[in-house]
């Protein structure tokens, strides 16, 4: 609450919409002051720390207000001051002010995770630090910006720990990375999503992460073979874990589609499917041994097969993809039948 | 007789379809916990005893004791949606809604759309209403007058913002395209509005523009939009742009460029798309992507979608592994939770795609014209046994996906949820329901079952892309284009 002594000299603002407006909410007694004077400080356009505040607190009731978001972030950036700021294309905030804001949206979005404002203001914050580094080498500016990364870098873990599959602490993650592009940073990476995947293989953003990792996301820097062989190793380990998890599978076989739009006529990929042909079916021989069950029950496992199958194209190899698609379509997997008579039928055309 | 509609081939509460695994984790703990709240709602009515079946009569799931066929809750979600609609002096919404104070255009979207595919407009008061309050929620950008752009914002005195312009649009068009004669105030009104507003929005979404060098091999520019100046860029905002601007003709060669190269990159190695380039593949922005890919490509006068450069089978593949084998809803990303919502963004998407189960090309003309048919009258199929367990032709399991909406979505008391364990929200009553439409109606002649009751529960068509019903996407044709 801020004391009515902090704005004695003005006159709030109350909000305009109109005679007679229909969604209108009821709003808390402390935020509709602190709104009015909001919109009074707006109106002058005065970027001052009384109105740093007064921010703070509408972002306290309301963390989704994206005007409020940005107009504080107008007011940090008037209390930088610095010479650099005209010629810069960042906004220049100070570090203090960086800092301080971190740990506000921390607070603000701890408790809703999945705030678009909250992720957009950390990134906004942290992008001149970022083009520092870039740009800078060995001084003081680029130890204060890298510390400022690792700490960052922590900050998303801590908020990973939590929702492993929070999508906005992925994406900015994923931005952090790239904007850096350290080797460092992308080995380490690789690190933390294994850890990820050891507590919880079935972790789907952890799989996509590593698809990115792998490609310094960049999609013009397709695997070359033996990486390739190296995930496919990676994937199908994971995936005889538990052979009815759908993520392994999909990166699994997405790994041989890359191969196959890059060297797909060579005999290092009829190599290459060949032996991830095997260890698929490996992986089902051992399942059905262990669980005494039908291997046809893994239907993410089969999906992978009948995709494998799809693209070795030879006659034989279609003929047990349209008979996989038949099984799947009449007993394995019935919500999905529609699909695999569809897939039944094209593979079909292919015959032809 | 039968039910052939309410469960095909499922028995009720059969454990066969359930989630399997072998080793546990958090993920396969929460989907246990999911099938385990959404069991109990899968049982056969017939097997009920008489107390049972008095009770869902009393709740207005059933219509009589005699009835086989849970029912929509018209009535009750009517009252539940107009909540969002009451003048200030009426009724204000509670002070927990304050943190929605910046989605208010949605609020109303959410819930008039809704309220229109239930065939229960409110009156033209409220109407009229709306279109002022829409009014005082734009915000121009130089603040004097439109002369460098302006858009619709949360909330009054907000910045202008691509997401709330959406749905202030949307709900513009539906209000616009009222019977002039049912709403003459509220119709011309919202008409002016839009007419008067189209050339500031085109120069606020020139100004929200990002270029940059494409990630791709031709190294061409790619271009995403920013949500507000100052704002996140995602895909959402391509596609509330593609939506605004091609219902009001505004968009250009100029507003198109690196468009389509922008999103075609937001697909993954999975097949879906994700909101940025490499990030997971996600209902929610796959909708977006692939609706915003299909005006652009239709738009820029290519035939296929696959001219834009998708990945079109492997973004099907990975749609249809959406849906859940056994609460035949969908989920918004591999291995997580059943949601309501997607049964739009995920259905609708699929919906889009215009896939049936049999062996047409991709885009086999239902979309020729996406403004006009939207394929809501059936396509002729050689194989018209196809029919016959009701399940229409788009490419998922369209019983089952209403199946979860009308058993596990519904709050008895009115209002849609997430699923049984979450509360009902503007939200997700409005997206349930928009999935429901579209898989009543898109590509599948309005089934009529032998059963009237079953027929109760079908909705005005929503138009898989926009998300508002066809006839008023018609409407806008004529007048704009």
């Amino acid at each position: 609450m801020i004391p009515s002594e902090t704005f004695h000299d003005i006159t709030p603002i109350s909000q305009d919409d109109g005679p007679h407006p229909v969604c209108s909410i009821d709003y808390p007694k402390e935020f509709d002051e602190a709104q009015g004077y909001l919109r009074a400080i707006m109106r002058k356009d005065e970027r001052s720390e009384r109105a740093l505040e007064l921010t703070a607190l509408c972002l306290r009731f309301n963390p989704a207000n994206y005007t409020t978001w940005w107009f504080r972030r107008q007011c940090l950036a008037s209390l930088s001051i610095s010479p650099s700021n005209f010629e810069s294309k960042f906004t220049f905030f100070g570090l203090k002010f960086i800092a301080k804001d971190l740990m506000l949206a921390a607070k603000l979005g701890g408790t809703n995770p999945k705030n678009y404002q909250v992720w957009y203001h950390r990134r906004n914050l942290l992008e001149q630090s970022f083009s520092d580094i870039k740009s800078a080498s060995g001084t003081d500016e680029v130890g204060n910006a890298l510390e400022l990364v690792n700490e960052e870098i922590e900050y998303i873990a801590t908020v990973i720990a939590e929702d492993a599959k929070n999508y906005h602490a992925w994406s900015h993650r994923q931005w952090i990375l790239k904007a850096i592009n350290m080797e460092s940073k992308w080995n380490a990476e690789i690190e933390f999503i294994n850890g990820l995947l050891e507590d919880d293989v079935r972790n789907n953003s952890a799989w996509n992460q590593r698809w990115f990792v792998t490609h310094r996301g960049s999609k013009s820097i397709p695997f070359a073979i033996d990486d390739a062989r190296q995930e496919l190793s990676f994937s199908i380990c994971k995936a005889e874990q538990d052979p009815y998890n759908e993520s392994p599978w999909k990166y699994f076989v997405a790994v041989i589609k890359e191969q196959f739009r890059l060297i797909g006529t060579t005999p290092e990929f009829a190599s290459l499917i060949g032996v991830s042909e095997k260890a698929l079916e490996e992986t089902k021989a051992n399942f059905e041994q262990e669980s005494k069950k039908d291997g046809m029950e893994c239907t993410n496992l089969i999906a992978a097969h009948i995709d494998i199958l799809e693209i070795k194209g030879d006659k034989t190899s279609i003929a047990s993809a349209i008979e996989f698609a038949k099984l799947l379509e009449s007993r394995y997997d019935p919500v999905r039948k529609k699909y695999w008579k569809l897939r039944a039928q094209q593979l079909e055309v292919v015959t032809k | 007789m039968e039910d052939k509609r309410l469960l095909p081939m499922y028995e009720p509460g059969t454990p066969k379809y359930k989630s399997k695994y072998i080793e546990c984790t958090t993920t396969t703990s929460l989907q246990e916990l999911t099938e385990a709240e959404c069991a109990p709602f899968f049982v056969s009515i017939s097997s009920l005893d008489h107390a049972s079946k008095l009770q869902l009569v009393r709740l207005g799931l059933l219509s009589n004791d005699h009835s086989t066929t849970i029912q929509l809750l018209r009535k009750k979600h009517g009252v539940y949606l107009r909540r969002a609609l009451y003048k200030k002096d009426v009724q204000k919404l509670a002070g927990s809604f304050v943190t929605l104070d910046s989605s208010r255009p949605w609020m109303i979207y959410w819930t008039l759309h809704a309220l229109d595919l239930l065939d229960d407009i409110p009156d033209e008061d409220t109407l009229v209403g709306i279109v002022h309050t829409l009014e005082a929620c734009w915000t121009n950008v130089n603040g004097v007058d439109d002369s460098l752009g302006g858009g619709f914002s949360g909330g009054v005195g907000q910045l202008p913002h691509c997401a709330p312009t959406y749905a202030a649009v949307n709900v513009l068009c539906i209000i616009a395209s009222c019977d002039s004669e049912e709403h003459p105030q509220s119709s011309q009104l919202a008409l002016d509005l839009l007419k008067r507003k189209r050339n500031a929005l085109l120069t606020w979404y020139l100004s929200l523009r990002c270029e940059r060098m494409g990630d791709n091999e031709k190294g061409s520019m790619a271009c995403g939009f920013r949500m507000h100046h100052d704002g996140e860029i995602d895909v959402r905002a391509t596609y509330c742009i593609c939506s605004v601007a091609s219902l009001l003709n505004i968009l250009t060669q100029e507003l198109m460029e690196g468009m389509l190269e922008h999103v075609v990159e937001c697909q993954t190695y999975e097949g879906g798309f994700g909101g940025e380039p490499f990030a997971e593949a996600h209902g929610g922005y796959t909708f977006c992507a692939l609706a915003a890919l299909q005006i652009l490509t239709k738009v820029q006068g290519m035939k296929h979608l696959e001219e834009s450069g998708v990945n079109l089978v492997a973004l099907r593949d990975w749609l249809v592994h959406r849906q859940m084998a056994y609460e035949g809803g969908f989920q918004g990303r591999s291995n997580k939770l059943v949601d309501g919502c997607y049964s739009f963004w995920v259905g609708g998407a699929i919906a889009v795609l215009g896939l049936n189960g049999s062996d047409l090309p991709f885009d086999s003309g239902v979309y020729e014209d996406c403004h006009d048919s939207c394929g809501v009258t059936r396509r002729k199929s050689d194989d018209d046994d196809e029919e016959e367990d009701g399940s229409g032709l788009l490419l998922f399991h369209q019983d089952l996906l209403e199946r979860y909406v009308l058993l596990c979505a519904q709050d008895v008391n009115g209002g849609l949820r997430d699923k049984p364990s979450k509360s009902r929200d503007f939200y997700h009553s409005c997206y349930n329901l928009s999935g429901l439409s579209v898989s009543q109606n898109v590509l599948s002649m309005k089934r009529k079952s032998s059963d009237e009751e079953c027929d109760k529960n079908v909705l005005g068509a929503s138009h898989p892309i926009y998300n508002i019903r066809v006839e008023r996407v018609k409407f806008m044709i004529r007048h704009f284009h």
